[in-house]
């Protein structure tokens, strides 16, 4: 409980919701609602019970509820078996548990996040053309 | 040498078709088969690969294995699973897992109902994971 603690100084309990921007050092354990942006050195675990749409810049995320939206991890992203995921990530390592969603565009690997990445989302040099209408396409 | 003409129970696989999505038992020893669903010409065969290959498709109801020193050039893969320890740069479509080895590079777009990633993989391109009883969207309304 007091690891938790320490590693989760801040909770947005189950039933809050927030709206809006939120920079955090350490970490935050979301269980309620949240919809914004956030911007972390630290960590984000996304609970079971939490639904979040919103773009996130963070250490490490970890995904076990429904998000939206689009993540960018420094160090790693981890999706449980319970997650939802859809947006497009950018990530050193990710971890996909089985049974976990993820719908969106994956950047991968020591230069995933290197790179400045434009607002909004994130455009690839995808070598084959996907048969995906929506997909940005490369220049 | 005489064979038996229906092979035993243990002498048999699993597989299903990639165009009718329908399951058949096929031999073991089958390299290629018709479906006997939708008549379409299959291979069945686990593909491994160990060194550069560009191709334009690589279809097979088996596996397809890219080994360390393999690397795949392809317009698209379709196959039960694969095994990526090499480079692939392919549009994929796996019936099965998708795993990515540690070190090894997969470009392209993913469809797959569950993928597993190794620590120093270069990732990049669309994903759908997804398990198969899974409706494509995943959105939520209240959010």
């Amino acid at each position: 409980m007091a690891d938790n603690q320490n590693e989760f100084p801040t909770i947005i309990g189950p039933d809050a919701s927030f709206k809006g921007e939120l920079t955090f050092e350490k970490g935050l354990k979301l269980q309620g609602k949240f919809e914004g942006r956030i911007n972390t050195p630290g960590k984000l675990h996304i609970a079971r019970e939490a639904r979040m749409s919103a773009d996130v810049e963070s250490g490490t995320v970890i995904v076990e509820g429904e998000v939206k939206g689009n993540l960018i991890a420094t160090d790693k992203i981890e999706l449980k078996n319970s997650a939802r995921y859809e947006g497009d990530l950018q990530a050193s390592k990710l971890v996909v548990d089985e049974g976990a969603s993820l719908v969106g565009h994956v950047q991968v690997g020591h230069d995933a996040t290197k790179r400045p990445s434009p607002a909004g989302p994130v455009t690839t040099n995808r070598p084959v053309p996907g048969p995906n209408p929506g997909v940005s396409q490369p220049k | 040498m005489a064979h038996s003409p229906v092979p035993s129970s243990e002498d048999r696989r699993t597989i299903v078709c990639l165009y009718c999505d329908k399951a058949q038992e096929v031999s073991r020893r089958a390299m290629q088969i018709t479906c006997k669903y939708c008549y379409k010409s299959l291979r069945v065969e686990d593909v491994l690969i160990k060194a550069y290959e560009a191709r334009r498709v690589i279809d097979t109801c088996g596996m397809v294995v890219v080994e360390k020193r393999g690397h795949v050039v392809a317009d698209r893969i379709r196959c039960s699973g694969l095994i990526v320890r090499g480079k692939v740069k392919a549009h994929v479509d796996s019936k099965g897992a998708v795993l990515v080895g540690p070190e090894a590079d997969l470009i392209g777009d993913v469809t797959a109902p569950s993928l597993a990633v190794g620590a120093g993989a270069v990732l990049n391109g669309f994903y759908r994971i997804n398990s198969p009883v899974e409706t494509s969207s995943t959105t939520n309304p209240s959010i």
